[in-house]
């Protein structure tokens, strides 16, 4: 499993193409703009976004398991098999 | 495990440098080994020694260099990167003659080679761009 | 590699692979607007810029030989591999997500 991040919603536009549906998917910085987009979470990945700028930028998530902290984020990449950050 | 975690981003201009320092305590936090620090492109300037940013605002520079003395931590700021930039420990301002020196010497100045090392060396890298 | 030539980064960037490939095996994937790099004929020198975009055909020199593009993007950029200033094989989307897959780090730029 590959965790990719994401740190705005041009990098994810771009890069998607690259995700496959058992890599995990982490929303960052201005990446978290990527869910005023309700489609992204019928996706099959596991997507996160972190709380911290997902907070900053006034965005609110219905499924409260999709904002992380960053102790999640550090386990994210623990268990990731690769981790491949998109800019 | 170990992480290395690699720095693309200055402070304030961009949020590369805060998420990146956020990640790295949190690496601590969780138990894990933070092998080092790179930073890189513009990342260099979180070594800076000499901004003085206002009082009511977060001084994202000193955070790292607090960061780095509390838990012993291996910074690097790349060399070329950090010379392109006017960005001088001692050592470099002597050499080329400038008068100043605005690293904070809790960085170490070193080359591409640590970053390779510790893209080698650690379990995890992380990178944090713009 | 992701960014045009345009900036600095770019030049640092490929100064990172040339160190990477100096301790062992290093692919290198152009993506997106980094695939400009790629373009032949650049003369940046008037502009101030270096032309680093020169040493990718020193690249083998340095046993960097594991060259990659995207195809997908690579159209969508309208240039063709014909253009490009080194060979480098065109990878469908799947292919460039197990790249990612077989290697143990990936340095992004």
């Amino acid at each position: 499993m590959i965790l990719h991040t994401f740190n705005k919603p041009e990098a994810l536009l771009k890069n998607w193409q690259f995700v496959l549906p058992q890599d995990t998917i982490l929303l960052i910085e201005d990446g978290v703009y990527s869910l005023l987009d309700e489609n992204l979470l019928k996706e099959k990945n596991d997507i996160f976004a972190l709380g911290i700028d997902l907070a900053a930028r006034g965005i609110k998530v219905a499924q409260p398991e999709v904002s992380i902290t960053y102790g999640k984020f550090v386990s994210l990449c623990a268990e990731a098999e690769q981790i491949s950050n998109w800019f | 495990m170990k992480f290395a975690i690699v720095v693309h981003g200055a402070p304030y201009v961009d949020q590369a440098s805060r998420s990146a320092y956020l990640f790295a305590r949190s690496v601590i936090q969780e138990g894990h080994e933070i092998y080092r620090i790179f930073f890189y492109h513009d990342g260099v300037y979180n070594a800076n020694l000499l901004s003085v940013p206002p009082q009511d605002e977060a001084h994202i520079e000193s955070e790292w260099a607090t960061l780095g003395r509390e838990h012993h931590l291996d910074m690097v700021v790349c060399i070329s990167s950090a010379l392109r930039r006017g960005m001088l420990n001692k050592t470099e301002s002597e050499r080329y003659e400038r008068d100043g020196v605005n690293i904070n010497p809790i960085f170490t100045v070193s080359g591409l080679g640590q970053l390779v090392d510790a893209a080698i060396q650690a379990d995890k890298l992380v990178t944090f761009g713009v | 590699m992701s960014k045009s030539p345009r900036t600095i980064n770019s030049q640092e960037s490929f100064d990172a692979l040339l160190a990477g490939s100096a301790f062992g095996q290093c692919s290198v994937l152009f993506i997106g607007n980094g695939i400009y790099q790629l373009l032949g004929g650049q003369r940046p020198e008037p502009l101030g810029v270096k032309n680093y975009a020169l040493g990718f055909s020193a690249l083998s020199d340095y046993d960097v030989n594991l060259i990659y593009c995207s195809k997908s993007q690579l159209q969508l950029l309208n240039m063709h591999i014909s253009e490009l200033i080194i060979p480098a094989t065109q990878l469908t989307d799947y292919e460039i997500n197990q790249l990612i897959v077989q290697h143990d780090k990936v340095l992004s730029f």
